[in-house]
């Protein structure tokens, strides 16, 4: 799926900047617009133009943000699973001494509660 | 939820969980849609409010372009709770064989590994994964953990 790949990561992140930088330059602005002058009417298009922008890149940022996260942690998972198909033969379920480091490496925490292999 | 239902789901599930990325393809449908509808709304709804100088119609418009900027969230949130719940069932099943526990055979072999330049290259996985038997193996896989 290059598709997917290739909204993971760097640019990903780097749009989301973007986006950030938008959504408060447009929040600025907006302020800016509204504070000058005295009459609602001209206040709100303000309003819309700068605050409810703003929260809309803001939380399509946060989206894209994330979204490279967990595609990160969707490789990492990839990676331990292949190592554990390397040292364990994939299919069987059973612990070896590889498997064990690589619990032990990827998990810490879950060595110490691991009881059944 | 109808009955009919889960059965689609859980193999939209599978399919997930087979796939390169957390989300499948069709997953980007409502994402795209719903912004693409906030985007419209907010233009839209700064053209109407510049367009009248009478204050009940502008919040008329300013109500309007909240609730299309409140579709586009709702259409992020489902993406990111796709994406969510898929890392959730992929890390359960990356701990159970860790942990040793009866994993299906269809699910713990991934499809081979894919050309990333940031990537380590590793070898191919000895039993290359088929996809047909990844929703059978799923709904199995379920079906015993509701059964527990």
């Amino acid at each position: 799926m290059d598709w997917m790949r290739s909204l993971s990561t760097g640019w990903a992140r780097f749009v989301a900047a973007l986006l950030v930088a938008g959504g408060l330059l447009a929040l600025v602005l907006g302020f800016v617009g509204a504070s000058g002058t005295a009459y609602v009417a001209e206040q709100i298009p303000y309003v819309i133009s700068g605050a409810i922008t703003a929260l809309f890149l803001l939380g399509v940022a946060a989206t894209l943000y994330l979204s490279a996260d967990m595609q990160e942690e969707w490789w990492k998972l990839d990676d331990i699973e292949r190592r554990l198909e390397e040292s364990s033969g994939a299919t069987d379920g059973t612990s070896s001494d590889d498997t064990a480091e690589i619990r032990r490496d990827t998990f810490p925490s879950l060595e110490s509660a691991t009881v059944d292999a | 939820m109808p009955e009919p239902s889960r059965p689609v789901r859980r193999d939209r599930d599978a399919r997930r969980l087979a796939s390169e990325a957390p989300w499948l393809r069709d997953d980007i449908g409502p994402l795209v849609a719903s912004t693409a509808l906030g985007v419209v709304g907010l233009v839209a709804g700064y053209l109407g409010a510049s367009s009248t100088v009478d204050p009940s119609r502008q919040f008329a418009w300013m109500t309007a372009t909240v609730v299309m900027t409140m579709i586009a969230a709702l259409g992020n949130a489902l993406w990111l709770g796709l994406g969510r719940r898929s890392v959730r069932a992929r890390r359960d099943l990356v701990i159970a064989r860790l942990r040793g526990d009866a994993v299906p055979v269809a699910l713990a072999a991934r499809p081979a590994p894919v050309e990333r330049a940031s990537r380590v290259e590793l070898p191919s996985p000895a039993t290359p994964r088929t996809d047909a038997l990844v929703p059978e193996a799923f709904l199995s896989y379920l079906a015993a953990e509701e059964s527990e």
